[in-house]
């Protein structure tokens, strides 16, 4: 037998035998026990690639959080649109709130003058105004309505986020009028406090608001 | 008694589909790449292996194994052919030149030493010639066992095996003259 045809026959023989093996490692790759654990490997790829994906929502969320909170603005109740010098803010409530909450704590001083209720369209509306002697107002509104939307002046203020008795409260006190406004919404009723007080007497008031 | 044989014969098949079907279905996919026609292509396997049951001596041996594989790759393959000549064009008909499941030849190649020029020749020998090749040394089958599972005749199949073999005889020939 000449060298090539040796040659020839051990190359059939190998490819022959590789060809076999080649096929059988296939199918075997088929198996139930290695498509198990190939399964249970493409598990743990997919819980890898939902637990990226849930951290890269995590940092984002996070980042939108502390970019809103730079910008002064209030992400949980209320929508906050910061503009130049101005704030626009929207109740975002799920639906309308059913009660007003009316104080039951006003600073020494102050005496009911005006009380209004369903002053507008939808009866949603409700104002109280407390005066002491002829400049010292406190004006508290209130709204119902889910679609409330309004700007506030955020020319030199100092705002600040504040939870009193569970409820988010934003409040902007004026630096050159010595004004402070509270905003905060209570189960879907949106609550303004207007006055030039301290800030402890406002949150006083607030502490005070009770359910009609 | 028949209706014994006939249970025997199905849990045959039943066991076949439990166990390669997966492995069938991907085959045909691979070769055709249209899910309806792969589901086909298997189907048609299946009714050839279930006619040949008795070539299945053991259901889990490489021999089994290996005869599934094959009649399922030949089916899509002919499949495919069949679809060419109704003029459905298939993306990529270098796929039929690298069905998964089969040897890569310039690693085999590598991995023994042989030439450039014994990859072209293997890689240039019909899907029959490597049934055949893979069948005679590596399951050790006879021509005229071979013949039988190929549903061909035992001296085509010897004639085919020697091409192949003169083929193969004259590229390494070069090769050593060339050395």
């Amino acid at each position: 037998m000449s060298y090539n045809k040796r040659q020839t026959d051990k190359l059939i023989r190998r490819y022959g035998k590789a060809l076999f093996a080649a096929r059988v490692n296939f199918v075997d790759s088929f198996a139930p026990e290695k498509s198990r654990a190939l399964a249970f490997h493409n598990r743990r790829l997919r819980l890898r690639r939902v637990a990226v994906v849930a951290l890269i929502l995590i940092l984002a969320f996070t980042m939108a959080l502390g970019v809103a909170s730079a910008l002064k603005l209030q992400v949980f109740n209320f929508n906050f649109a910061q503009k130049a010098g101005y704030a626009e803010l929207e109740n975002r409530g799920a639906e309308n709130g059913k009660y007003f909450y009316e104080p039951t704590y006003v600073p020494k001083g102050y005496k009911l003058t005006e009380k209004m209720k369903n002053i507008f369209v939808g009866d949603t509306a409700a104002t109280w105004t407390y005066q002491a002697g002829d400049k010292a107002y406190i004006n508290i509104d209130e709204d119902k309505s889910r679609y409330t939307k309004f700007g506030i002046n955020t020319e030199n203020c100092v705002i600040e986020k504040r939870v009193i008795n569970g409820i988010e409260v934003s409040l902007y006190m004026r630096t050159d009028t010595y004004t402070i406004s509270a905003y905060m919404q209570i189960n879907g009723t949106f609550v303004e406090i207007h006055s030039r007080i301290s800030k402890n007497e406002m949150i006083a008031i607030i502490k005070g608001l009770q359910k009609e | 008694m028949l209706t014994i044989l006939l249970q025997v014969i199905q849990t045959v098949i039943e066991t076949i589909e439990k166990k390669y079907r997966k492995m069938m279905q991907y085959v045909s996919y691979s070769v055709l790449k249209d899910h309806q026609l792969a589901e086909d292509a298997v189907q048609e396997s299946l009714l050839i292996i279930d006619k040949n049951q008795h070539k299945l001596e053991d259901l889990d041996s490489a021999r089994a194994k290996n005869y599934i594989y094959t009649v399922t790759k030949n089916e899509a393959l002919h499949m495919a052919e069949k679809n060419f000549k109704n003029n459905v064009t298939f993306s990529d008909p270098e796929t039929f030149n690298n069905i998964e499941g089969d040897v890569d030849v310039n690693s085999f190649c590598d991995e023994y030493g042989f030439s450039a020029g014994v990859s072209i020749a293997l890689n240039q020998l019909s899907e029959a010639d490597k049934d055949m090749i893979c069948y005679r040394y590596g399951g050790g089958y006879s021509f005229r066992e071979i013949a039988r599972m190929m549903d061909t005749d035992e001296a085509i199949l010897r004639k085919r095996m020697e091409r192949a073999r003169k083929k193969l005889r004259k590229i390494i020939k070069e090769d050593n003259e060339r050395v």
